[in-house]
């Protein structure tokens, strides 16, 4: 079964500005993920709901090709979708958790309007 | 903020021996792991040694490290033949964990940025609160 998102300009807009919201008010010494999602920015993603989901896919593409590898969406991707695609097995390993989140995303959405411009980056 | 900043009593007596990295952190980094990121978070996401208590306990935390042979200790001395891992506490709740190293320095890494070496105590009475317990095993395997 897949899942149609509407895929809207203003939520790729607030989207980008809790993500970055979130990345500069989060505690990055902390080893406790609890504490980046307790974050009221990382809570307002969480409550965009299903819309979120293809931009938090997104920046975990982006992420896994970078150094430092994939952030902590996994915890907003777990609440919002009810599921989770990371087999047992790779619990704690961001990079295969994240390549399964994409894996699902591929299967379960299908984006009903595209958004152009720079909103997406 | 610098690091000196959050940890008063590091001063300038540390070194960075690590770029960032979120793959892994301080728990894991003391367990010798550097793919996996240690958490009891009670959604289950990320890993734990099996049949240990997901739980922020200093007691959870014990048990974890029981899992790879390590037992408490007295002290924090360098000890021949030993490996030692340090829990700090704030309130109740584990906050971070260091790793000695042969030198009898300690390493740690630092939530989501960089490894650091340095003085035990340098990172206490911070944001981390203090060492309260010090764990050991027999050494079996070389340093990471």
């Amino acid at each position: 079964m897949t899942v149609e998102i509407e895929v809207r300009e203003e939520t790729a807009t607030e989207f980008r500005r809790l993500a970055d919201a979130w990345r500069e008010t989060r505690d990055p010494l902390s080893s406790r993920v609890n504490d980046l999602v307790e974050n009221e920015a990382y809570q307002q993603i969480i409550a965009l709901g299903w819309p979120a989901v293809p931009f938090i896919l997104r920046e975990l593409e982006q992420e896994l090709k970078s150094a430092e590898g994939p952030d902590f969406w996994f915890p907003a991707l777990k609440i919002i979708t009810g599921e989770d695609p990371a087999p047992a097995s790779s619990r704690g390993q961001l990079e295969r958790m994240a390549e399964a989140w994409i894996n699902w995303g591929k299967k379960r959405i299908t984006e009903g309007e595209h958004v152009t411009g720079a909103a997406l980056s | 903020m610098s690091l000196a900043q959050l940890f008063p009593k590091l001063g300038n007596d540390y070194s960075v021996t690590s770029p960032r990295d979120r793959r892994y952190n301080c728990v894991a980094w003391a367990a010798g792991v550097k793919e996996i990121w240690w958490q009891p978070d009670e959604h289950g996401i990320f890993y734990w040694p099996p049949d240990i208590p997901r739980q922020y306990t200093l007691e959870a935390y014990i048990e974890a490290f029981a899992t790879l042979g390590y037992e408490v200790c007295d002290n924090d001395y360098l000890e021949d033949g030993y490996e030692k891992v340090a829990i700090f506490v704030e309130g109740n709740s584990p906050e971070h964990m260091a790793r000695q190293l042969s030198s009898g320095r300690w390493t740690s890494k630092l939530g989501m940025w960089e490894d650091i070496e340095h003085a035990l105590q340098g990172l206490s009475g911070g944001k981390y609160g203090e060492v309260v317990k010090v764990l050991k095993r027999r050494q079996e395997r070389s340093e990471v």
